[in-house]
C-alpha cells in the first residue's frame, strides 16, 4: 500500500469527528440562514439601538474587569499542562516501573510547592 | 519501542548542584509563607547560604575532576560547564547581597523575589551544561522566565513596567526564533546533540537554522544588531536585577555559543568569523560612541555593556582554543567590574533615589570609599592596567592577533580610546564637581561586604592572573583540537603574573 | 489526497494568522486564531500524531485563548481605527526576506530523502499494518520518561516560576500578610 493509501485508512478511523464537526457547523449556519431568510427586514436606527430599560445608552457595555479572573485563568493553564503530561504517563504507567513513578512524584511535587504557595498567598480567594 | 533508562548513583550525582540549589529555593519559597512575619533579611541570608553550599560542591567538583555527561549527552559536566556554574553562582550571590537593603522598596511580594533570583541562577547553571538543542532551548527559556518577572518587579512604577514589556515581548520573539532555527537544523539533519551536528553537510535550510540560532542568542548577549531591549530594560529594571542581568545571562549564553560554534560548527569556521567580525565592530562602536550621550548612569553602564560584548565578541570571532580561553577570562574580570560599579550604583541610589550621572558630582566627598571604589570598577572596564579588565583585553587582543584579525584589533584599539571618555567623565563628577547636598553616606555591611569582594577580584585578577589563567586553560581543554594556529599561547608573554 | 488534507490545513491556517494581525476588532482576531488552531490539531492529525492534536485542543484552544479574550476584556481593548504607520515598510521587508529564504531553499540542494528520524515514532512501519503498532500517547509516555526526562524534570520547574511570577505580577494587595 502506498503512503497516500496507508494515511487515508488512518484517517478514515476519524470520519465520525469530521461528521459531527460537519453537523456542528450545518446545525450554526443552518439556523441563522433560515432566520436570515424568512425574518422581515425593515431595520430603522431605533430598532437597532441596545435597549437599556427605556433609557438612552451613554456608555458601552463594558464594567472594569476583575483581575481575579485572569489569575484564574493564568492558574488553570498552569495545572492544565501538568494535566497534559499526567496522560502519557498513565498510559506507560505499568512499563515504566517504580522509576517512573519517583520521576513523575518529582514532577508533582513541584507543583505541590506552587499550589500550596498560592494557597496560602490568597490567591485561591475569590475575594 | 521499550522503555530503557539507566541512572545510577554516579549519574545523579553529576546532578548534585541543581538538586541541591532546588531543594533550597524550595525551601525558601516555604519558609517565605509559612512564617511570613519573618524579617525578609533572613531570607536573603538563607538564599546566600544555600549558594555557598552549591558553590563549595562545585569547588569539590572541579578539584575531584568529576565530569560525565547524562541523558543521552544533553546534560554534560566538563570542566568549561563547572566554570560557568561557579561563575553563575558567585555572580548571584554576589547580587543577593546588594539586593538586600534596596528589597525594601517592594512594598510587597519581597521573599519572591529572592526565589526568582535563586530560579534564574538554576536555569543558568543549566544552561551551562546543555549539550543539545532541546536543551539549549528549554534552559534559555527557563532562566529568561525568572528575569521577566523580576524586571518587572515594581508594580507602581512606570519604567519598571515598561521595561518589563518590552523585554519580556522581544525576548518571546527571540525564543519563536530560537525554536524555528532548532526546527530547521533538527529537520535538516535529524540530530540535535552538537558533536552529531559536527558531520553535517551545509545545506541552505541548516544555515538558516543556524542564522536564527544565533539572532537568539545575540539577543540574549545584547550584540548589535540584537541589542534593542537592552537600553530601556536596563534603565527600567530595578537596579539588582539590572546588575545581575548584565552579568550572569550573558555568561550562560556564551557557555550555549563556545559550544555550539566550536563544537558543531568547527569545519564553517570561515563562515561564521566573518559574521562574528562584523557583530563586534558593530557592538564595540555602537555602544561606545552612544554611551557618551547618556545622562542616567544605568543606561551608561548598559551601552558600555554592549561595547564589552563586542570586546568578547572579538575572542569569538578568532575561533581558536585561545580565543576560547580569552572569552573565559574576559568574562571573569567582567563580572568582578560590572558587578562592583552597579553595586555603588545601588548604594547610591538607595541613599539619595537617583540614577543620574549629575547627582554623582562630588561623590568622593560624601564617602570617598564608594567614589574610590567606582575609579577602580570603571578604570577596570576601561581596561587600565593594573586592573583586571586590562588583562582580559590584553589576551583578547592576543588571540586576535595569533589570526590575524588586525582590522578588528584597530577597532577595539580605538573603542578603548572612546570608551575611556565617557567612563573618565563619570570619575570626573564624583571627583572633581560639587556635591548639591554633602552630607555623608553610610553604606551597609553586606554591600561593603560586595564592594570588597569586588575590588579584590579587580586588584587580583589585574596584579596576579596566573591561577586564573591556568584554570581557564585547562577548562577549555575540550577545544584543544580547534583548526588554525598555536593550541594554545603559553602565557609566559604576559608581563604580569610570569 | 495527502497533499490535499496538508495544502487544506496549512491554507486555513497562513489565512487565519493573516487574519489574526490583519482584522481591527479584537475579539475576530482571538477567533481566527481559534480556527487556527483547530487546523494546526488537524495537520498534527495528519501526522499521525492524534495525542499531540488532542492536547494542541485542550491546551491551546482551551485555556491559552481563554486567557487572550481574558486579557482583551481586562484591557478594553477597542477597535482598532487604522494600522500602524510603518505598516507597508514592515510588509515589504518581510516579502523581501520571504522570498529571499525561499529562494535560498529551493536553488539549493535539498537532500533526496527525508533525514533519519529518530526511531521514537515507532508508527511508520509502512505496508505491515494499517494502524500503527503503539498509538501515539503511548509512544510519547515511553520516550518523556526516559530519553527526555530531563526536559520533562525542567519543564515541571519551568511551570513553577511561571506559576510564582503571575501570582507576583498579578496579584493585587495582599494586606497586611507581609512582614
Amino acid at each position: 500500500m502506498s503512503g497516500s493509501d496507508l494515511l487515508l485508512d488512518y484517517l478514515s478511523r476519524y470520519f465520525p469527528i469530521l461528521l459531527f464537526i460537519g453537523i456542528a457547523l450545518a446545525f450554526g449556519v443552518v439556523t441563522l440562514l433560515l432566520s436570515y431568510l424568512v425574518q422581515p427586514k425593515f431595520p430603522e436606527s431605533e430598532k437597532l439601538s441596545p435597549y437599556e430599560c427605556g433609557s438612552e445608552p451613554f456608555s458601552d457595555a463594558r464594567m472594569p474587569f476583575p483581575v481575579r479572573y485572569y489569575i484564574f485563568a493564568m492558574l488553570f493553564v498552569i495545572f492544565d499542562i501538568e494535566i497534559i503530561f499526567l496522560y502519557p504517563w498513565a498510559v506507560v504507567f505499568d512499563k515504566i516501573g517504580l522509576i517512573g513513578l519517583v520521576e513523575m512524584l518529582v514532577f508533582i511535587g513541584l507543583f505541590v510547592v506552587a499550589y500550596v504557595y498560592a494557597w496560602r498567598k490568597g490567591a485561591l480567594e475569590w475575594d | 519501542m521499550t522503555f530503557n533508562l539507566t541512572l545510577s548513583g554516579s549519574d545523579l550525582l553529576l546532578l548534585l548542584p541543581e538538586m541541591v540549589l532546588t531543594a533550597w529555593l524550595c525551601v525558601v519559597l516555604t519558609v517565605d509563607f509559612v512564617m511570613p512575619r519573618l524579617p525578609k533579611d533572613r531570607l536573603a541570608y538563607l538564599s546566600v547560604g544555600g549558594l555557598g553550599v552549591v558553590l563549595a560542591t562545585l569547588v569539590w567538583f572541579e578539584l575531584e575532576g568529576i565530569t560525565g555527561t547524562l541523558f543521552a549527552h544533553m546534560f554534560v559536566v566538563d570542566r568549561m560547564a563547572l566554570f560557568f556554574k561557579i561563575f553563575i553562582v558567585g555572580a548571584t550571590l554576589l547580587v543577593i547581597l546588594v539586593s538586600m537593603d534596596y528589597v525594601r522598596r517592594f512594598r510587597f511580594f519581597r521573599g519572591e523575589y529572592y526565589f526568582l533570583v535563586l530560579m534564574s541562577a538554576l536555569g543558568m547553571m543549566f544552561m551551562a551544561s546543555a549539550n543539545d538543542l532541546l536543551s539549549v532551548f528549554i534552559t534559555l527559556e527557563f532562566s529568561t522566565f525568572g528575569f521577566y518577572v523580576l524586571v518587572a518587579y515594581l508594580r507602581d512604577d512606570v519604567a519598571s513596567n515598561e521595561a518589563g514589556l518590552k523585554f519580556f515581548i522581544l525576548g518571546v520573539f527571540a525564543a519563536g526564533l530560537l525554536a524555528y532555527g532548532i526546527s530547521l537544523v533538527f529537520g535538516e539533519t535529524g540530530k540535535l546533540v552538537f558533536s552529531d551536528l559536527a558531520r553535517a553537510e551545509p545545506t541552505p535550510g541548516l544555515i538558516i537554522g543556524y542564522l536564527l540560532i544565533f539572532a537568539a542568542l545575540g539577543f540574549k548577549i545584547g550584540a548589535v544588531p540584537f541589542h534593542s531591549w537592552i537600553p530601556d530594560t536596563y534603565h527600567g529594571a530595578p537596579t539588582p536585577v539590572t546588575a545581575f542581568l548584565s552579568i550572569a545571562p550573558k555568561g550562560a549564553a556564551f557557555a550555549i555559543l563556545l559550544r555550539m560554534l566550536f563544537v558543531s560548527l568547527a569545519t564553517l569556521k570561515p563562515v561564521w568569523a566573518l559574521l562574528l567580525v562584523f557583530a563586534s565592530i558593530l557592538s564595540m562602536t555602537y555602544g561606545n560612541i552612544v554611551a557618551i550621550a547618556q545622562r542616567n548612569i544605568k543606561r551608561l553602564l548598559a551601552y558600555s555593556g554592549i561595547a564589552q560584548i563586542g570586546n568578547i565578541l572579538i575572542g569569538l570571532a578568532a575561533g581558536t582554543k585561545m580565543g576560547s580561553d580569552a572569552i573565559l577570562f574576559y568574562l571573569l574580570t567582567y563580572l568582578f567590574s560590572n558587578l562592583g560599579a552597579f553595586a555603588i550604583v545601588v548604594a547610591v541610589g538607595n541613599l539619595i533615589n537617583s540614577d543620574e550621572i549629575e547627582d554623582y558630582n562630588g561623590l568622593n566627598r560624601r564617602s570617598p570609599f564608594m567614589a574610590f571604589a567606582m575609579l577602580v570598577f570603571l578604570l577596570s572596564l576601561a581596561g587600565v592596567p593594573p586592573l583586571a579588565g586590562f588583562i582580559g583585553k590584553l589576551y583578547i587582543f592576543l588571540a586576535a592577533i595569533n589570526e590575524g584579525l588586525y582590522t578588528l584589533i584597530v577597532v577595539g584599539l580605538i573603542n578603548i580610546v572612546i570608551s575611556m571618555y565617557y567612563y573618565l567623565v563619570v570619575v570626573k563628577k564624583m571627583y572633581i564637581n560639587e556635591p548639591a547636598d554633602p552630607s555623608p553616606l553610610r553604606i551597609s555591611a553586606p554591600m561593603k561586604a560586595v564592594v570588597y569582594a569586588g575590588l579584590a577580584g579587580t586588584l587580583v585578577l589585574g596584579i596576579y592572573p596566573q591561577p586564573f589563567i591556568d584554570w581557564v586553560v585547562a577548562a577549555t581543554l575540550m577545544f584543544s583540537n580547534l583548526p588554525g594556529p598555536a593550541a594554545s599561547m603559553p602565557p609566559a608573554i604576559l608581563p604580569f603574573g610570569g | 489526497m495527502a497533499t490535499l488534507f496538508f495544502f487544506y490545513f496549512a491554507g486555513i491556517i497562513v489565512l487565519t494568522s493573516i487574519l489574526v494581525v490583519a482584522l481591527r476588532n479584537p475579539i475576530y482576531s482571538a477567533l481566527s486564531l481559534l480556527i487556527m488552531f483547530f487546523h494546526v490539531a488537524g495537520l498534527y492529525v495528519t501526522l499521525r500524531a492524534e495525542f499531540l492534536a488532542a492536547v494542541q485542543v485542550i491546551v491551546y484552544a482551551g485555556a491559552i485563548l481563554v486567557l487572550y479574550l481574558f486579557v482583551v476584556m481586562l484591557l478594553n481593548v477597542k477597535r482598532e481605527d487604522r494600522y500602524h504607520p510603518q505598516f507597508l515598510l514592515g510588509t515589504l521587508l518581510g516579502l523581501t526576506l520571504l522570498t529571499e529564504g525561499l529562494l535560498l531553499v529551493f536553488r539549493g540542494t535539498v537532500p533526496e530523502q527525508p533525514a533519519s528520524v529518530p526511531a521514537a515514532t515507532g508508527a511508520t512501519q509502512a505496508g505491515s499494518s494499517v494502524l500503527p503498532l503503539v498509538g501515539n500517547t503511548e509512544t510519547i509516555g515511553e520516550v518523556l520518561f526516559s530519553t527526555y526526562l530531563y526536559p520533562f524534570e525542567i519543564a515541571s520547574l519551568i511551570l513553577l516560576v511561571a506559576m510564582i511570577g503571575a501570582i507576583v505580577l498579578a496579584k493585587k494587595d495582599i494586606g497586611g500578610r507581609e512582614a
